[in-house]
């Protein structure tokens, strides 16, 4: 569906080095990687938010849709929930729909900064999904949520990806439960300029856990 | 209401402005001179004015100004600003304009256009414009620099239209610039206009009050500064602060979920 093709040029030293993959429909991939290589400029780069010295390309068989849940909400804060979802283009009993699947119904009226950062979140979740996203790219989604709320929105994600099989998803994340529940896919990415030095399917039997642990061990060895 | 910020309670207008009117009643019978007309007499000389329609030709006439070198001067102003708050180049182009501009006293300008292009009426338009160009460019520049970032991508990320993004991103965020140089913009653009009008206008409060001033007439100059005063208080009220209340409905957080 999305062919990436990324080179790092420009005048400063690259964040990301060259970078070729493809990510196809229902493909889930969780993004790993030390922090500050480079994950969210990788998914700034997907979404075609460059402004950094670096050339991408991204080819796909016809224009993707991208829904992207950035690591803060990122909500327009003078909308309220409803109307944050309406502007993104979703209709009247669209975006009551989606804040229902995202468990705040009654709550459409309440600008973001009148709920929690969690319903902020997924508010911004339901925002993601309101473009009817070919590609969902969330940012560190579960992080600074309490292992309960966290446990909720990782429900929550699984339940929108079985409601859409056809959906790509690129999640950033750090957590190997994370991976093991949503990826079939794992990318990591680590180096100056950053390159993905893992890309592969998970395939059934693979202990994601495992997998990730040993891509995650040596910089915690270090 | 924290002590010091904000407008004190209503009450306090009630008492002040009464007491201000009583002294001044008691002055000018005290002193019994012309140059300093009881209230009474003043409010003779508003109701006069008012009757025989001088007072609404005069205001129209300050106020068509008024409406118009401020129309132009907050399109110029934005647009300069935003493109100095955005560019750096621009800001460098710009920026000692800018100093000269804010520098050069309203008189100065005002005299150059009635030299330059004669007692007329685009002169007069423009000498107000050049004057408040300058301050809204300044505070919409301000603004422009703290435009948010993460909101700016986001509405690229989600695709907004050139008007999504205006209506929904950038003029949020800019509200608060724009009220400030609208408010200081009005405050500036009524005292050069009546400057303006002084010098080389044949209408207009400032023409008026030239014609008054000639004659020491003091109760017309009264009568004609209590009208505007009015006029700039129905302003405030009716258009300012009614907008303001409705742009800030969101930033009263009352928290649904602790």
């Amino acid at each position: 569906m999305l062919e990436l093709d990324i080179s790092g040029r420009g005048w400063h030293q690259p964040v990301l080095g060259a970078i070729v993959t493809t990510v196809n429909r229902g493909d889930r991939v969780c993004l790993l990687g030390p922090s500050g290589v480079g994950k969210t400029t990788l998914l700034n780069a997907i979404a075609g938010l460059d402004r950094n010295p670096i050339k991408v390309t991204a080819r796909s068989s016809q224009s993707v849709r991208i829904g992207y849940l950035f690591q803060e909400h990122r909500l327009l804060p003078w909308r309220s929930l409803h109307q944050n979802l309406r502007i993104v283009g979703a209709t009247d009993g669209e975006a009551d729909r989606l804040l229902a699947a995202v468990g705040l119904t009654g709550y459409g009226h309440h600008f973001p900064d009148q709920v929690s950062l969690g319903m902020a979140r997924r508010a911004a979740l339901a925002r993601a999904m309101a473009v009817k996203p070919d590609l969902l790219l969330l940012d560190e989604p579960f992080a600074s949520l309490d292992p309960i709320r966290a446990g909720e929105l990782r429900q929550l994600i699984l339940d929108l990806l079985a409601q859409y099989p056809h959906m790509g998803l690129v999640c950033v994340t750090h957590d190997a439960r994370d991976a093991a529940e949503l990826a079939t896919r794992l990318w990591y990415l680590n180096g100056e300029p950053a390159r993905l030095q893992w890309d592969a399917p998970v395939t059934a039997g693979d202990d994601v856990r495992k997998i990730v642990e040993n891509l995650i061990m040596p910089e915690r060895g270090g | 209401m924290t002590s010091g910020s904000g407008s004190p309670p209503l009450w306090c207008y009630w008492v002040v402005l009464p007491a201000t009117v009583l002294i001044w009643a008691v002055l000018a019978a005290t002193l019994e001179t012309a140059l300093l007309p009881t209230p009474s007499a003043v409010m003779v000389a508003l109701a006069s004015e008012a009757v025989n329609g001088e007072l609404w030709r005069h205001l129209a006439a300050t106020l068509a100004r008024v409406a118009i070198a401020f129309g132009v001067a907050m399109l110029l102003g934005v647009v300069i600003g935003s493109a100095m708050g955005r560019s750096a180049r621009l800001n460098a182009l710009f920026d000692p304009l800018l100093v000269i501009l804010l520098n050069l006293p309203a008189l100065v300008t005002i005299i150059l256009m009635y030299v330059w292009f004669g007692l007329v009426e685009m002169a007069a338009l423009l000498a107000v414009i050049i004057n408040k160009v300058p301050n809204v460019a300044v505070t919409v520049r301000e603004g422009a620099r703290s435009l948010d970032d993460k909101l700016e991508q986001m509405a690229v990320a989600y695709r907004f239209s050139r008007w999504q993004w205006l209506r929904e991103v950038w003029l949020p965020q800019m509200f608060p610039y724009l009220m400030a140089a609208t408010r200081g913009g009005l405050a500036l653009i009524w005292k050069i206009v009546l400057v303006v009008e002084l010098l080389g206008r044949s209408n207009g409060v400032g023409f008026k009050l030239h014609l008054a001033f000639q004659v020491f007439d003091v109760a017309t100059i009264l009568a004609y500064s209590l009208a505007f005063i009015a006029v700039v208080q129905v302003i405030e009220l009716a258009i300012l602060q009614p907008l303001e209340r409705r742009a800030n409905r969101w930033r009263r957080p009352e928290m649904a979920h602790a």
